[in-house]
């Protein structure tokens, strides 16, 4: 077994990693009744996939691949062409950070809709408000 | 009777949540199997990226380039310039949303603990100023090495927040931070991020010729240019204002979000939003 063949196992167990713990947090998000837990799945959901898109942007160089960072201003055209051999993909990267902030966003209007539902209903079980809801209806 | 039925209905929810589930797993190990993604891990760079690596910095090709370094920033508020501005609006309009649900709450003026022991205090100094430091350096540095306007940012709420857990909320307010404050400055770095978005059209004002929005350095048919050199640094035009709005922005952002939220929760006597009148 080379480095090469190495390299594309670990991957593949990293690969199979994430699609099981984007499914896993999918089912928490479904599953548990507690409010909070529900946005802690929902950010271990959000993480997994931001986790596997840098990994599809990583690429196997000879020899170390680099960050899509020049470290010096580039002298000639030959300096570009040679720094594309070795750098990683850049637009993973950039989508990714967008979608870190924008997964704040939602996290925090999410926590402050818990904490307006606490304050409504004495408890963050989701449940509470389906069997008032049903009460509201018998009536 | 009804808590069983519903008790029952959450059975059959699950069922069906895990079927869907294990249906998504094997799809997904389907799609990457057969090579949906290409090969993985990829051995050569895909088109739009090279591209975008070649002409980051790239003085031979001027109408194509950014000149910066960096070509995560490059593609951040050059490239994709429109898609981050409205992604800053998508986290104003978050924040607002949260001012909203959680409003009718008052800043507690009084004192409510005097913080921690003077050596968590004292080491919390340090830490906070060096992170400071770090972070001016995250978002001033952006286009040279790696960083940029949201981890400058971020790292100053976190400095916030360890402020909060040492010393306490009041001194927070005795430094001058409060949420109002939070909020003009949170609107005024917006505004002026979209007043440079906006500076090229003052070329098609005046009448000397073409120029786009979020315009950055020379184009085809344009000349405008933002300045790309600080004497002999590279400044890379909007990537350098906007790395430094948006440390502001965000910054003002989570610090407010913080705040909200931490008032709320020490503040139980007030009511909220008007569902208990």
């Amino acid at each position: 077994m080379n480095n090469l063949d190495l390299l594309t196992l670990a991957f593949s167990v990293a690969v199979t990693t994430f699609v099981i713990n984007i499914a896993i947090a999918t089912y928490g998000i479904f599953a548990k009744h507690n409010l909070v837990k529900k946005i802690l799945a929902l950010t271990i959901f959000s993480d997994s996939i931001n986790m596997f898109s840098i990994a599809i942007g990583f690429r196997v160089v000879d020899g170390y691949p680099s960050p899509p960072i020049l470290e010096t201003e580039p002298r000639n055209p030959q300096d570009l062409l040679k720094f594309a051999e070795v750098s990683v993909d850049p637009l993973p990267q950039a989508f990714v950070i967008t979608a870190i902030v924008i997964g704040f966003s939602v996290i925090t209007f999410l926590l402050s809709l818990a904490l307006l539902y606490y304050k409504y209903y004495q408890t963050l079980d989701i449940r509470v408000a389906v069997e008032v809801g049903e009460h509201e209806e018998d009536v | 009777m009804n808590s069983r039925r519903i008790r029952m209905r959450y059975r059959k929810r699950d069922i069906l949540v895990a079927m869907s589930l294990a249906i998504l797993t094997l799809a997904l190990a389907m799609v990457l199997n057969i090579g949906g993604l290409g090969i993985l891990p990829p051995r050569t760079l895909r088109g739009l990226a090279r591209s975008i690596v070649v002409n980051a910095y790239n003085p031979w090709n001027t109408t194509l380039t950014s000149y910066s370094l960096n070509a995560v920033s490059a593609v951040i508020w050059d490239y994709r310039g429109i898609d981050t501005i409205f992604e800053t609006a998508v986290l104003m309009a978050a924040i607002t949303g949260v001012a909203t649900i959680l409003r009718g709450i008052t800043d507690a003026k009084e004192s409510r603990g005097r913080g921690m022991s003077i050596i968590v205090k004292s080491s919390t100094k340090i830490v906070v100023i060096l992170t400071l430091i770090g972070s001016a350096s995250l978002s001033i540095h952006g286009h040279l090495t790696p960083g940029g306007g949201f981890q400058a940012g971020s790292a100053i709420a976190v400095t916030v927040s360890l402020i909060i857990i040492a010393f306490s909320l009041q001194f927070l307010y005795r430094l001058g931070i409060s949420r109002e404050l939070m909020l003009k400055i949170r609107y005024a770095a917006l505004v002026t991020i979209l007043i440079i978005a906006l500076v090229p059209l003052v070329l098609i004002v005046l009448g000397f010729g073409y120029a786009y929005i979020l315009q950055n350095q020379v184009k085809e048919d344009s000349v405008f240019s933002m300045p790309s050199k600080f004497f002999t640094t590279p400044l890379a035009g909007t990537v350098f204002i906007f790395n430094v709005l948006e440390t502001i922005t965000v910054a003002s952002a989570i610090t407010y979000a913080i705040l909200t939220i931490l008032v709320y929760e020490g503040d139980k006597s007030s009511h909220v939003g008007g569902l208990n009148e």
